[in-house]
């Protein structure tokens, strides 16, 4: 994976945090190129027309209507054509339970989202390497992100 | 750059020379000591001419004192409260975790098994464990989770 020029897929539907994590993104010392979804159902269409290019990385928010990141989740690690695409799960909620099943179901890394942000640029920085590695050992290195 | 001067304090031996292993792996060298239990790690800290690590890597279960002793005598002192500490444990339990962040610790690594995932884990510590702290407080690490 080229670390460098990284493809990165959110998934959220809250406006203001998309905005929030697109300035986060330009922030970084990297270049990305950020695709958007607002909710769980695009999410799925998008992947399942995509599988022959997916992205690099997908930060998937929770709490999302219709379909939330958890069933999305569930799906993107059943599906033969995409269980290896690393996931990043974003959060409000730092409930332990709640994370511990996150990653049984496949999730690398979970992140508490910060409300500042400069944390929140870190906090991406530092998730960045961490989704990318897990593919070269099978994800064994689960990562919470902002305790 | 400098080279980064890291201080592991753990009474495993077996732990110390897996985690020396681990950091000649690193792209970076860095400089390495040990101490082997709490209060040999609080003398060398409380040194007055002694200079500090950039990173202290704390095992937990050290006897005569403690990880957890060590990190509260740490941060309750002027000069070695802003030092970044990796607490370094075989344990995974979330409730020792909160206690250990909302005493000072930047960073929780559960201790993995194999030499190339402590690596992994080491070279992700090392920014976290050193980046600047803003204001609105720190950001809270677990590796391995």
């Amino acid at each position: 994976m080229n670390v460098k020029h990284l493809r990165i897929l959110l998934a959220d539907d809250d406006i203001d945090d998309c905005n929030f994590f697109k300035d986060a993104l330009e922030a970084l010392p990297i270049t990305t190129q950020l695709h958007i979804v607002h909710g769980g159902e695009e999410l799925m269409d998008h992947l399942n027309k995509n599988t022959e290019q997916l992205p690099n990385v997908l930060f998937l928010d929770i709490n999302m209507p219709r379909k939330n990141g958890f069933e999305c989740l569930s799906e993107i690690k059943s599906n033969e054509k995409m269980k290896d695409l690393p996931v990043v799960m974003f959060s409000t909620s730092g409930e332990q339970d709640k994370i511990n099943i996150l990653f049984k179901t496949g999730a690398d890394v979970y992140i508490c989202k910060p409300s500042n942000f400069v944390q929140l640029v870190q906090v991406i920085h530092h998730a960045l390497p961490m989704a990318a590695e897990n593919i070269f050992s099978n994800g064994k290195l689960k990562y919470v992100l902002n305790a | 750059m400098n080279k980064l001067n890291i201080l592991l304090a753990d009474d495993d031996t077996d732990d110390c020379l897996f985690f020396q292993q681990a950091l000649s792996a690193l792209a970076e060298p860095v400089n390495f000591s040990a101490v082997y239990d709490g209060e040999q790690l609080m003398q060398l800290l409380m040194h007055e001419t002694v200079q500090l690590p950039d990173i202290l890597f704390l095992d937990l279960n050290m006897p005569r004192k403690n990880g957890f002793e060590c990190l509260t005598e740490i941060k309750k002192q002027e000069r070695l409260k802003g030092l970044p500490v990796v607490i370094f444990s075989t344990s995974g339990a979330h409730e020792h975790m909160s206690i250990l962040f909302k005493t000072g610790a930047n960073v929780y690594i559960r201790k993995p098994d194999n030499l190339a995932q402590l690596v992994q884990v080491i070279q992700h510590a090392f920014p976290m464990a050193t980046e600047k702290l803003f204001s609105n407080g720190r950001l809270k690490y677990i590796l391995n989770a």
